[in-house]
């Protein structure tokens, strides 16, 4: 039955049996209805609560000392979850997260990088030897701040070419 | 049987039950060993949340203490990670059981509820794993949560909701434990008791025919015996195993060999030579499917029902056999390297 008959057959008033049963089957509807509505309404709203997120307040430029301190080499730097490393041209950051699955690469045999988690082997300049990484590790943006110290932005990434000369 | 109005815990069975796959020697008592498992671990759980806090910083602090300073906490610790430990197996018994055996013919439903189960025991083992916040669980935390991002399209809403953030941190550690020890744990408690009133609305256990019945007394009596023994077993080994705790997760140590916990060591190996959204999301998933699936495809026929190694059921029984097998043999592919 649709619904603009049973909500005639309502306001009409009939008192006969057909139109006492559409009002009845019409209640039901609406209180079926109005329970819906309103639990889609409440699961919505807690839907929005759980989604919510805290403010993240985590700082992505990092210092990593004075230049002095790291000598020609790769050095890893905790702080910032980055290998600094100083060759002929200059300096880089290359970031330790494995770009797998997110574990810290570990230096390995003839200037490799390995992954300790599933296995992956990097160059020493972040490009991928052996998988089952398939992104090259990220060269981070250094920098030396109006402090002296070396400083990386772990958002900000550039290309693998890129060296800070001082 | 008895003339007397029953006890309530005696409701948990039907007035009588068919003799013959009522006997240890037909079920191991398998079903039975799991749900006496998840009581103890509910309560040495509950006990554990008397001292144990949920940060960062305080917990291992924190299991230190229940560990080793506050009295029998190193033998409440050990018991609630070995019935963890155990359960899985158990767990995953009882499954193989129910196959081999035809368990599953004639009430498919709770086939999937007891599958439900087995996913739960898995996620309430690994949250629980992730509550020491030690190096190990710190390592497979960030890639069970990473492999999250892999799913296309819902995958980073879904890093969130679980991580409760960008990243791991604080959030993150309060989320898996109001998972651990209230929504998975009701869930389970939840399905628990749907996967126990299925098995007594359908008759009892599982039966070929119309063999001489026994009655539910007589069975409790039974489990109560095994329950003892299985208590005995679990005290006896957190007596003589510790429980692992190493030294604070710090997302920036290098660490030489992170491992997952032993029952997702199976994915890790996958994930050494298959892409993070095949190995880590799309196997696991076509694992349960496929499970799901056998007794509405490989073994749809009821006859053989309550019989070990019936014929009807050998190509699901096979299937079901190279499945766990193949598991099996990537654990221990990724436990001896």
């Amino acid at each position: 039955m649709s619904v603009a008959r049973l909500v005639t057959r309502f306001t009409e008033g009939k008192r006969d049996g057909a139109a006492r049963a559409g009002r009845r089957q019409f209640l039901a509807w609406l209180a079926r209805g109005t329970l819906a509505g309103a639990g889609a309404i409440v699961v919505g709203q807690v839907l929005r609560f759980l989604s919510y997120q805290p403010a993240s307040e985590n700082t992505t430029i990092i210092a990593l000392g004075q230049p002095e301190d790291y000598p020609p080499g790769v050095h890893y730097v905790r702080a910032a979850q980055t290998y600094l490393g100083r060759d002929t041209e200059g300096w880089y950051a290359l970031d330790a997260v494995c770009t797998h699955l997110g574990c810290l690469v570990e230096p390995a045999k003839d200037g490799l990088f390995s992954c300790p988690c599933h296995g992956s082997y990097f160059h020493g300049d972040g490009r991928v030897k052996t998988g089952p990484a398939t992104k090259p590790l990220r060269h981070l943006y250094l920098w030396v701040d109006q402090d002296g110290l070396l400083t990386v932005d772990r958002t900000r990434e550039v290309s693998s070419t890129v060296r800070l000369l001082l | 049987v008895s003339r007397q109005r029953p006890n309530f815990f005696y409701h948990i069975h039907p007035p009588t039950i068919p003799a013959r796959e009522a006997r240890f020697q037909y079920t191991f008592g398998l079903g039975g060993i799991s749900l006496f498992l998840f009581l103890v671990l509910v309560l040495t759980g509950v006990f554990e949340m008397f001292v144990y806090i949920p940060t960062p910083e305080g917990a291992i602090a924190s299991i230190r203490e229940i560990t080793y300073v506050a009295p029998y906490g190193w033998l409440l610790r050990n018991m609630h990670f070995w019935a963890g430990q155990l359960m899985v197996g158990t767990v995953a018994l009882h499954m193989a059981r129910v196959v081999f055996s035809g368990g599953y013919k004639g009430r498919r439903a709770n086939w999937l509820i007891g599958l439900a189960l087995l996913v739960l025991t898995l996620f309430l083992d690994f949250t629980g794993y992730v509550l020491r916040w030690d190096q190990d669980t710190g390592w497979a935390l960030l890639v069970g949560t990473n492999l999250l991002q892999a799913i296309p399209g819902i995958g980073p809403a879904l890093y969130r909701f679980v991580a409760g953030g960008q990243r791991i941190g604080a959030p993150t550690l309060l989320r898996f434990y109001t998972w651990h020890v209230f929504g998975l744990a009701l869930l389970a408690f939840i399905l628990i008791g749907w996967h126990i009133f299925r098995v007594r609305r359908d008759g009892g256990i599982s039966t070929q025919g119309q063999g001489p019945r026994l009655s539910r007394e007589q069975l409790v009596r039974t489990e109560l015996v095994a329950a003892m023994l299985t208590l005995a077993a679990l005290v006896g080994l957190s007596l003589v195993a510790d429980a692992p705790l190493g030294p604070p997760a710090d997302a920036t140590a290098l660490v030489d060999e992170p491992q997952a916990p032993w029952f997702f060591l199976w994915v890790q190996e996958l994930l050494r030579v298959a892409s993070p959204l095949v190995a880590g999301i799309l196997v696991p998933l076509g694992v349960l499917l496929a499970l799901a699936a056998l007794p509405y495809t490989l073994d749809r026929n009821d006859v053989g029902t309550g019989r070990w190694f019936n014929r009807p059921g050998r190509v699901a029984q096979v299937a079901f056999l190279v499945l766990v097998l193949g598991i099996l043999m990537l654990i221990l592919r990724a436990v001896l390297r």
